[in-house]
Formats: C-alpha cells, structure tokens, sequence
C-alpha cells in the first residue's frame, strides 16, 4: 500500500515537474502545444526567445513553420524571409517559405525561392517537387514534362514525379503518355486513386 | 504650350523610353526569375454600315507590362487610331498612351488575394476635314477654280482610373470595383468641356473545374453636361462575358473562347480589361462578341476577336453598325 502510494506520488510529481519545465522552457512548451495541434499558441511561445534574441535563426524558422501551420501564411513568409535574411544559404528557409506561398497560390514566387534552393543543392528532392507543384499552377506543361523526366532519371523509385508528369500529359491531351506514367505510378503505389481513375477512364 | 501640355508630352516620352527599355531589357528581367515582362502588340479594323459621317476604323498598339513575382506590377502602352470619314465629315486622328501600376495584397482570412490598380490615360483627338468648292471664273468666261477649306480641332483627354479587386484563392469569385475620372478638354470651341464619372462594379465566377468563367460588368456614366451628346449626361450597361477554356487539341486547337454581350448604353466608356477609353465613338447601344486565344506555346499567344455593335450618333439623327476585327499577339519575354 505504501509502495503504491509513494509510486502514485512519483508519477505526479513527474508530470508536475514536466508542466513546470515545460512553462519554464519555451522551447518544450512550443513542442507540446504544436504536438496538441495549438499553433498559434506554440507560437506564442517562442516570441520571448525571439524578442530576447532577435538573430535565433532556429526560433525565426519554427515560427514561421507554426504560423504556417495554423494558416496565417502572410506571417509565415515574414518569417522564413527573416531566416533567409539571416543565411542566405538554408535550405529550411528556402524550402520552408514555399509552403506559404503555394497555399496563397503564389506561384511565380514559389518558383522563384525554388530555384534559389536549387542553387543552393541542385538535385535537392523537396525543391523539385515544390517547383513542379509551381509549374502546375502557372500550367507550364511542356516545362513540368521537362522537369519531370528530368527528376524521374534521378529519383527512379519515386511514384509522386511520375503523378506530376502524367499530370503534365494529361493537360497536354497525350493519353498514351499520360497511361504509361500512371501505369509506373501504380507500380510504386498499387491502388493510387488519381492513377487507376484515369487508366479505368481510358478502358 | 502650358504646363500640362508639357507634363502630358513628359509622360508620353517616359512611357515610351519606360517600354523600350523593359523590352530591351527583357531577358535580364525574366533571368532573374522574379520580373515577367509581357508585350502585346494589336490592331483593329472596322467597318460601319449605314453611317452618315464615318466609312471606317483602324488602330495599332503596344502594351508592355511588367510583373514583380506575384505582387507588384506596372505597364505602359501606346495606341494610334484613325477614323475615316465621309466625304466632307471630320476624319479624327488619336495619339492615346497609359500608364498603370498594380500591387497585389494576400489576405488569409479572407482567402484571397485584394488587388489595387491605378491607372493614367493621356489622349489626343485631331479632328480635321476639307471642303472643296468650285468657285465659277469671273464673268460666267470659265476657268472655274477649287477653293479648299481646311476645319480643324484638337480635343484633349486625360483619365485616371482605380480599381480595388478580390479574387479567392480558388478562383471560383471575383470582385471588383472601378472608378475613373475624365476630363475631356474640346477643342471645339461651341460646345463646353466636359467632365465624366464612371463606376464600374464587376461579379465574376468560376466553375467547371476552372474552365469556364462568367463575368458581368457594370457601366455608369455620368457627364457634367450634355451638349456634345443632344442632351443626355448618363449612359447605364452591362458587359457580360462568358469564357470556356479547352483540353488541348479539341476545338481547332484554341486554347479559350470568350462571347460577349453589352446591353445598355455606353460613351466615353473606358474599358479597364482592353486599357482602352472610347473616346471618339458616338453611343454604343449594343455589342455581340467572340473571341478565341490560341497559345502557340507557353510564352506565346495569339487572340483573334470580332465584334458587331450598334451605335446611335445623336448629333446627325443616324444609326449605324461597326464590323470590329481584332487581333492581338502576346509574347512573354
């Protein structure tokens, strides 16, 4: 009985102290508001590190991350330019500001910060999908057909290049083309829904 | 010349030097991959039928816009235009040029995109005709000789325009709401000057996918006066277009078709879309339109436009009908 006792007031003070540290950490405080899905207050949180430091690149990132998260895209691109500001060179920030501007559907600039990330790591994976997601946007179909075949010889196993590149065929009305690429999605991810609707569509 | 002649000539030389440049320059803007220039050069022919003072229409032009990434743009453009008279009407020659910048604002609780728009219009109209009398020799001996008169005047017009606009991020709506301000200095000297406003709120949607779009503009016209228009000092109409656009390779391998309807009255109308002012049109009392865009490739464009209106030329009791035929060629640089 005592054993029990002392047991249950271990694990209460275990907690307790897990809630003090994580109040007196703003950094844990943020990881567990994010892990609860409360972005905005995760975000609240890091603002005294930032305020106290205002060149923490790591705090500028994951704020902009969580702003990007709970939807206020306008604050998340001021924070990933502010990291950008502050290394010019991080593939975080490059690639993390084109998250915001492809949900506000700005793709120009998307493609911009792309190519920037590109310049910095020329085969880097997310930099090419996100560019291709651009290319979408602006349909810039023979330069997605382009860029995916290029992409493809690179990251063979991949089914999401070749979705981008049956997508590209598809908008450029080659049915042939378009089902093979599908046809190699569906190697890669049997039961794809977006491949096998359009290869039953051909039949 | 007064100042504002020579502020208008200033401007006209900086957009021309201003469009030149970005079109000299245009590779090293598209390089950089945050600047998109874009030209367009077009002309129009025209014929009327029925009209007692006009045989027909002609313009050519150049617009040259360039835009900053997604959220600043600005463009110049310039347009020559003639009207052919009858013999003995007035032939009308216009020097129209425009300036206009744009800068785009993302909303997230809205989930859209608020443009603003601001535009400057400075145009010219030469009128001018020649009568010809055959005046007898004295003495009823012959040797009759032709005297030519020459009548000329000059109207001056400059506009301004703003325009506040929405669209979601879908693009399934947009709204806008435009208003311009012309000052139309006559050069006729028996008729007063005129000063115009003009709203012009506009509905659009999208549906389909995205591949067909509905749009129905608003034209209200108020003038100071109405002594160059028999009396009238409001024009009311509504410019309704709807756009579908193609798979590739189905319908003659276009890429859009657009038909339009304007119903109502419209003068001195300036046409935010065209970037156009209808200055030297009498009262278009209807307009049915088609056009189709073909896209040769990514960066470029061609779109072929023709259109049947209805005018009403208050002044000379006459109605009359425009065959317009259009044709514009896009290029992304």
């Amino acid at each position: 009985m005592n054993k029990l006792i002392l047991n249950s007031g271990l694990l209460v003070s275990l907690l307790l102290s897990q809630n003090i540290l994580a109040a007196a950490d703003p950094w844990a405080e943020s990881y567990r508001l994010e892990a609860l899905a409360q972005y905005e207050a995760a975000a609240r949180s890091l603002e005294t590190i930032i305020s106290n430091d205002v060149k923490n690149e790591f705090a500028v990132l994951r704020h902009g991350w969580l702003n990007y998260l709970r939807g206020n895209h306008n604050q998340a691109i001021k924070d990933y330019k502010k990291a950008i500001a502050m290394n010019s060179k991080s593939l975080d920030a490059l690639l993390g500001i084109i998250l915001p501007l492809e949900a506000q559907q700005r793709w120009n600039e998307a493609s911009s910060y792309a190519s920037k990330a590109l310049n910095v790591a020329p085969w880097n994976y997310y930099a090419h999908i996100r560019l291709m997601i651009a290319e979408e946007g602006l349909r810039k179909w023979d330069t997605l057909v382009k860029h995916a075949h290029s992409v493809n010889s690179r990251y063979p196993s991949d089914a999401t290049v070749l979705v981008y590149l049956a997508r590209a065929y598809r908008w450029k009305d080659d049915k042939k083309a378009a089902r093979k690429a599908y046809q190699q999605v569906l190697e890669r991810v049997p039961g794809h829904i977006e491949a096998t609707q359009f290869i039953e569509s051909l039949s | 010349m007064n100042i504002k002649e020579k502020f208008r000539k200033l401007l006209f030389y900086i957009i021309c030097i201003t469009g030149l440049f970005m079109l000299h320059n245009s590779s090293a803007y598209s390089d950089s991959h945050e600047w998109l220039v874009n030209s367009e050069l077009f002309s129009t022919a025209s014929g009327y039928q029925s009209s007692v003072t006009r045989d027909g229409f002609m313009n050519a032009g150049i617009h040259v816009d360039a835009k900053y990434l997604d959220s600043a743009g600005f463009g110049v453009g310039y347009t020559y235009a003639q009207v052919f008279g009858v013999t003995d009407k007035f032939d009308i020659t216009q020097h129209a040029f425009f300036a206009s910048g744009n800068y785009n604002y993302y909303v997230d609780s809205l989930s859209g995109k608020l443009g603003f728009r601001a535009d400057y219009y400075g145009i010219e109209d030469s009128n001018s005709y020649t009568t010809r009398t055959i005046v007898p020799g004295p003495g009823g001996m012959g040797g009759s000789s032709i005297v030519q008169t020459t009548f000329e005047f000059t109207n001056i017009i400059d506009v301004v325009f703003a325009q506040l606009s929405y669209i979601n991020f879908k693009k399934t709506f947009y709204v806008d709401v435009g208003y311009a301000f012309s000052d139309y200095d006559l050069g006729d000297v028996e008729v007063q000057d005129i000063d115009i406003d003009q709203w012009t709120p506009t509905l659009g949607f999208g549906w389909n996918e995205k591949y067909d779009w509905l749009q129905a503009r608003l034209y209200i016209i108020d003038l100071s006066n109405g002594d160059s228009t028999g009396g009238v000092t409001s024009y009311e109409s509504v410019d309704l277009t709807w756009t579908h656009w193609f798979k590739p390779g189905t319908v003659l391998n276009m890429d859009s078709f657009t038909a339009g309807l304007l119903i109502g009255e419209r003068e001195f109308a300036l046409d935010p879309d065209a970037r156009i002012v209808y200055s030297i049109g009498h009262t278009q009392i209807g307009t049915a339109s088609i056009n189709a865009v073909w896209k040769i490739n990514e960066s470029f464009r061609i779109m072929t436009y023709y259109g049947y209106s209805r005018y009403d030329d208050q002044e000379n009791m006459n109605e009359y009908a425009s065959n317009d035929f259009y044709i514009n060629f896009s290029k992304d640089w």
